[in-house]
């Protein structure tokens, strides 16, 4: 009977997804300490985004247990992943999984998106392609015409999510592998290159260059994203504004349980995390790490996460 | 420079009201308990602290990390002097001399040298930083993969002083180093290379266990083997008076402190450089070009007040991109970065302007924590020379305690331990069969920022090498590597060929 009722409440939330979800689901309880494991230390993106996940749930008492967080970066995480894959007390088991750990995940072999049950995604980070102010190129199209021209032009960023959207980008352009990639091991790098004057462009998210735009040291050419970016990236336009299809793929922040989470768990978690998502606290942290405000539920991440799958093998298998 | 003072003074004021120096004295305290502690450092221990820190003050906050960090520079040198564990891995170069200098005897002046140098390296990189700061700051952005690379490859040349008697044996244990440098996820392709199809090998060999592994645990075995022949503990006096460095001394350390503080400033300002490279450096031009009263690796002082005074120096310079331009030149700084994010700052080339408070709050704060490091550490070293008086028989389980807790604590799983346990092992076999240690080590650090650089470099120049010689820095660079390992060559020749002449 009551398996009954939580299927119903699972349905209704996936397929509405609407209602103020103030009564938890089937009085589903957790019976121990809640680990949320992240894969990367202590004071990165990751953390902080799980230890704001973490303070709200329990400053507004939604969860009767406590939550743990623990930082596990052995394996460039994938030690983590496979721990929580298998963890012997799945209901109570989270993991901090973005989109681009995904791509390292599926990429270093072993694990797949169904290992896991995805729950929320929680806010996603679009790209900018940048260039110093005193760079080689002030505008996109100048960049384009040099390298139709056969100009070397240099590229930054980071090898995972990245490369994959330069990669998107380059084939709309009809530029493929036109641009000298340098893989970079930061944001943080891609900006030190810019500003040293070392690549022409860099691949960035709004995060890591909004104090450079401000100031004026680094410009932002163009938005990869649907819409313009708000302020100080506003002057960027759009792929499609410069004649091209829009090209995007959000860095999704997101969070996934072990594929033995029950029903009754993930319908439990499921809700909590779009309480989060709704909450005054958790919208003012996303305005303070400029990260887009793009909740899904856990059918909708399920979804997503499998294209990014799904991509991230085809690039595996060139 | 007058609104520079006016500035420090202002920054002098936040520091010292009561909430902040308390934050600074309990963050310097800290912070040498976390350095003397093998395998927490000051990566770990600000890294664990921060999320503790969101409450307070932004001010307050990073007062207190910045002097977890900068007295963390102190405590490192603890353990490696008085039980030859590098407590992190720029005190790998101070464990070289320090150690020696504590088994003969000495282990109150090696502390003491190693706090003094360390205190100068500190003030003289503070003022650099206060002076220069944003303007050497923006003189390490010049410092692109080309220039990173060849900084490196002069680096690397010091492996060459560190081979010891053998060679041969030396370039076995170098490239030993640079290839077990080169586990785990490659970061320019994200291919993995030697694995092993062990999923833990995909995230490398971390190297704080392998270094007290190699170093720390090797020691053990050692002094279990040779318990009985060893000599009854020394019986040195242990005062502060005691340790005091004569007039002599100090004229001895006075140029190594000198120079490398100023080199060591330098080296902390470049993006991903640190203090390591720092201590790395500032040694080998010590043992190349400095004038050493006894031969450095034997227990000179000269050795151990060149590897601190850099390894200060390099904290302090580290602190100016990362205020200037908002650019992590370590690791601990990468985890301030993200702690200011957290208390609500911006960092970037417009912190100077629009949190001056807090900036220069901050830099009077390092001066401040400095100057309690220092007193905290004199009036601790006599109790912390009597380690050297505990029988063997006590220090083998202590030793062999502080090894295990300091490789877990890096990794916080059971890895760094077999890391560790595995790297005593090896360390030991090297010790046994005349094999050095240091160059392996020094392989492995300099090794990966060495090829992603040249790799990064040659992506830039489309393949060709010639990025290395076309821009200043490189090529002024290249030549002084060139000079340095052609050098002796070149000698070898000569002399050889004024012998042959009648």
């Amino acid at each position: 009977m009551n398996k009954i009722c939580l299927v119903t409440a699972v349905m209704t939330a996936l397929t509405l997804s609407v209602a103020d979800v103030s009564a938890q689901s089937g009085g589903f309880a957790l019976s121990r300490n809640v680990e949320f494991v992240v894969s990367s230390k202590a004071g990165g993106n990751s953390d902080m985004f799980s230890r704001t996940i973490a303070d709200i749930i329990t400053q507004n008492k939604w969860a009767n247990q406590p939550i743990v967080i623990r930082n596990q970066e052995e394996g460039n995480g994938q030690v983590s992943r496979r721990n929580v894959a298998s963890s012997k007390t799945p209901d109570e088991s989270l993991l901090c999984l973005s989109s681009g750990d995904l791509t390292v995940m599926v990429t270093l072999g072993g694990l797949s998106i169904e290992d896991f049950r995805p729950i929320a995604i929680m806010g996603a980070d679009k790209h900018l392609v940048l260039a110093g102010k005193d760079g080689k190129y002030k505008t996109l199209k100048d960049a384009i015409e040099a390298a139709k021209k056969g100009e070397q032009v240099t590229i930054g960023g980071t090898p995972g999510d990245e490369l994959t959207v330069l990669n998107m980008m380059l084939e709309e352009l009809d530029l493929v592998d036109k641009f000298d990639f340098v893989s970079l091991a930061s944001s943080a790098e891609t900006v030190t290159a810019l500003l040293g004057g070392h690549i022409d462009l860099g691949m960035g998210k709004p995060a890591a260059a909004r104090e450079y735009v401000k100031s004026g040291d680094i410009v932002a050419l163009a938005a990869l994203s649907t819409s313009r970016f708000s302020p100080p990236f506003d002057q960027a336009p759009t792929l499609s504004e410069l004649g091209y299809k829009n090209v995007e793929f959000p860095l999704y922040r997101g969070i996934v349980g072990p594929k033995a989470m029950s029903d009754a768990a993930l319908s439990y978690w499921d809700n909590t995390m779009k309480q989060v998502a709704e909450s005054a606290a958790w919208k003012e942290y996303l305005d303070k790490v400029l990260l887009a405000a793009d909740y899904k539920n856990a059918a909708q991440t399920l979804e997503e996460y499998r294209l990014v799958e799904k991509r991230a093998l085809e690039a595996k298998k060139k | 420079m007058v609104e520079s003072l006016q500035m420090l003074a202002m920054g002098f004021s936040v520091a010292t009201s009561v909430e902040n120096l308390l934050a600074a004295f309990i963050g310097a305290i800290l912070g040498i308990l976390v350095g003397a502690m093998p395998g927490i450092g000051s990566l770990a221990g600000c890294a664990l602290l921060l999320p503790i820190t969101f409450k307070f003050n932004p001010v307050t906050a990073i007062i207190m990390l910045g002097a977890i960090y900068y007295s963390n520079m102190f405590g490192g040198a603890y353990s490696a002097i008085l039980l030859n564990v590098p407590g992190d891995s720029p005190a790998i170069m101070t464990a070289l001399d320090g150690y020696p200098l504590a088994r003969k005897g000495r282990a109150g002046k090696a502390l003491l040298t190693s706090n003094v140098s360390s205190f100068v390296g500190g003030v003289i990189g503070m003022v650099i930083l206060v002076f220069l700061g944003p303007a050497l700051a923006r003189l390490g952005l010049k410092f692109g993969p080309s220039e990173m690379a060849a900084l490196m490859l002069v680096a690397m040349t010091s492996v060459s002083w560190l081979v010891g008697e053998n060679p041969v044996k030396g370039v076995i244990a170098t490239c030993l180093g640079m290839m077990i440098a080169t586990m785990g996820v490659d970061g320019i392709t994200g291919n993995v290379r030697y694995d092993f199809g062990n999923i833990y090998l995909l995230g490398g060999i971390n190297f704080i266990p392998l270094v007290i592994g190699f170093i720390g645990l090797a020691q053990v075995f050692e002094l279990a083997e040779n318990r009985f022949s060893v000599a009854e503990p020394i019986q040195e006096k242990f005062s502060i008076l005691g340790g005091l460095l004569t007039r002599h001394d100090i004229r001895r350390i006075t140029p190594p402190v000198l120079k490398s503080s100023f080199l060591g400033t330098f080296v902390g300002f470049l993006p991903g450089a640190g203090a390591t490279t720092a201590s790395f450096l500032g040694y080998a031009i010590q043992k190349k070009f400095g004038k050493n009263e006894e031969e450095l690796g034997t227990g000179a002082i000269e050795g151990l007040a060149a590897a601190e005074a850099a390894n200060n120096a390099a904290a302090a310079g580290a602190f100016g991109p990362l205020l200037s331009l908002g650019i992590p030149g370590s690791g601990t700084t990468a985890v301030l970065l993200g702690g200011l994010m957290m208390w609500g700052l911006n960092p970037g080339p417009m912190l100077f302007a629009s949190e001056p408070e807090f900036a220069w709050g901050l830099i009077a704060s390092l001066f401040i924590s400095n100057l309690i490091a220092l007193l905290v550490a004199m009036i601790s070293i006599p109790w912390m020379a009597k380690v050297i008086r505990v029988p063997v028989g006590v220090m083998i389980p202590s030793i062999i305690t502080i090894c295990f807790v300091g490789a877990y604590a890096t990794t916080n799983s059971m890895y760094g331990v077999v890391i560790m346990v595995i790297g005593g092992v090896l360390g030991y076999l090297f010790q046994k069969n005349d094999y050095p240690v240091a160059p392996l080590l020094l392989a492995y650090v300099l090794s990966s920022s060495l090829e992603i650089n040249v790799r990064r470099a040659l992506v830039i120049s489309k393949g060709s090498v010639s990025i290395f010689f076309e821009r200043p820095i490189s090529l002024v660079l290249m030549l002084v590597f060139f000079t340095l390992i052609l050098a002796p060559v070149i000698r070898g020749i000569l002399s050889r060929a004024r012998k042959q002449r009648p």
